[in-house]
């Protein structure tokens, strides 16, 4: 494990939100020529406004925060999807996300070509991929359904083959994107040592969830997220108060 | 070598190998697998070089060869422009969710495109036997011909997957535009069969990329012209990309 370290300096983001129009030539061409309405249907959002903050080796961090606050918008940015607009961001480290579990599957391919579907598209090999076979077969206890179609997989059956996947890589920073409702409790009881495992070997991790037991077992700083701005750090207990009982009583 | 570049090197590989596991996908269960490909484009040249060849008053045995080489390539080259505008835009879920590369995204396409062109290409191995040639060290100039094809696909599917994010007219208006450009480019006659104009042809950057490959392996005299100016198309275009990709590499998550 490396020492990883993540520094904003005042980070904001602001993001271009394409309406309809936007998109289309023709009313650019025509508003060029003055014809036409002038808007052209760009409007532009503050995912995040001015964040500064650091997270050290060791953090284990929770966002808080409703639907649109900006917890997923910065877990992004920390990714490298999205680019600060404004200030700074610092970090070392290698990074895995798991933001969105079906890591392009192929719907006709069986279970275990999405094996190595998937691996590609984390950056294994394919010598890298077989060893990790048994370890996903053990994990996902998919067992003959591995040679079938993902197709005539149930969707409990899906999210285990995807999330043995989508923990497959060790990385410096961790970061995921409400994970919970995950198959059946056995399951749920499985993959949070999993991750509970990936995160032994990482040095950042950082969940961004509704579910204050989630939190709890996972997190130990919480940053609480209110229309993009940081409204709270602090210890995660105390920032799930904080978030009970200023945030979500509107 | 810097560990950057060796990682952006391995990534490549990897996604070079998604891409034969695409086309796996598509011709999963099917009977031919990707030789439907081969099967299809037999077909296509059949009809095309009987129907041409007698429109044109044409001799088969030299008008076959020339109509397949050039109907391989230009497969090529359709399939990857018409697909470009759209490369970025269908494959939003990776771009958003995992941090990419986005031009191993294209790169995906383009190696997809020629494996796909490969499977044509088998083909010609028939129509070698009904229509002996003459097998010349020439023929190897096809090479850098196929690889300045490819190079100019990926730049210009870069470029284009750019432009179709941002503006969602240039897909249609692209799909548009390569049925015409088909029939006005040298691959169903010849371009000495054009009687006023012929200068005309020199402005089409598909003629010279298909004659690059073409005219080595068919009888006759390499057209080292358009194998010079592919190259520098090829170049020119994957230098215009590189800054393309700098300039919007961004903001394209913001379009899709």
């Amino acid at each position: 494990m490396r020492m990883a370290d993540i520094e904003l300096r005042s980070v904001s983001l602001t993001y271009p939100l394409f309406e309809g129009s936007a998109f289309s030539m023709r009313r650019r061409l025509m508003s060029m020529f003055g014809v036409g309405r002038r808007e052209l249907g760009v409007s532009f959002v503050e995912g995040l406004k001015d964040i500064s903050l650091e997270i050290e080796h060791g953090s284990r961090l929770g966002l808080i925060g409703r639907n649109g606050a900006g917890k997923s918008t910065f877990l992004r940015l920390l990714a490298g999807i999205y680019q600060p607009s404004q200030g700074q961001m610092l970090l070392n480290g290698s990074v895995t996300t798991l933001f969105d579990l079906s890591l392009g599957m192929d719907e006709e391919a069986s279970g275990y070509e999405n094996m190595y579907i998937a691996g590609a598209l984390l950056g294994f090999s394919r010598s890298e991929m077989l060893e990790h076979v048994k370890e996903i077969e053990e994990f996902s206890e998919l067992g003959v359904a591995l040679s079938r179609s993902v197709k005539t997989y149930s969707a409990g059956m899906r999210v285990r083959l995807a999330f043995a996947l989508a923990t497959l890589k060790h990385s410096d920073i961790i970061l995921v994107d409400e994970i919970v409702g995950v198959g059946d409790t056995a399951f749920l009881h499985k993959a949070k040592m999993r991750v509970q495992k990936m995160m032994e070997r990482s040095s950042i991790f950082c969940l961004a969830s509704h579910a204050e037991f989630m939190l709890t077992d996972f997190c130990e700083r919480g940053l609480v997220f209110d229309r993009g701005m940081v409204v709270y750090d602090g210890p995660v207990e105390e920032a799930i108060c904080f978030y009970n009982e200023e945030i979500n009583v509107a | 070598m810097t560990p950057d570049r060796s990682i952006a090197l391995r990534s490549a590989m990897l996604w070079s190998r998604l891409a034969w596991f695409e086309i796996l996908s598509k011709y999963r269960k099917t009977f031919l697998g990707p030789f439907w490909l081969t099967l299809s484009m037999g077909i296509t040249i059949g009809f095309l070089g009987v129907f041409y060849s007698n429109i044109l008053g044409q001799d088969l045995k030299t008008f076959i060869p020339y109509l397949a080489v050039g109907l391989v390539v230009w497969g090529f080259l359709s399939s990857m422009v018409q697909e470009a505008p759209q490369v970025f835009t269908s494959n939003r879920h990776i771009i958003l969710n995992m941090p990419v590369r986005v031009e191993n995204i294209v790169l995906r396409m383009a190696v997809r495109t020629f494996f796909v062109m490969l499977h044509n290409a088998v083909i010609l191995l028939p129509i070698g036997v009904f229509f002996p040639f003459e097998v010349r060290p020439a023929m190897l100039l096809a090479f850098p011909g196929l690889f300045f094809a490819l190079l100019f696909c990926y730049s210009l599917a870069l470029i284009f997957g750019l432009a179709g994010a941002r503006f969602r007219d240039v897909g249609p208006t692209v799909s548009a535009l390569m049925g015409m450009l088909f029939l006005v480019t040298p691959i169903i006659w010849y371009p000495s069969q054009m009687q006023n104009i012929q200068f005309l042809i020199e402005f089409n950057p598909f003629y010279h990329l298909i004659e690059a490959v073409r005219s080595p392996l068919i009888p006759g005299d390499v057209n080292v012209r358009s194998l010079g100016i592919s190259g520098l198309m090829a170049i020119a275009l994957f230098l215009a990309s590189l800054s393309a990709l700098r300039r919007y590499r961004h903001r394209l998550v913001f379009w899709i």
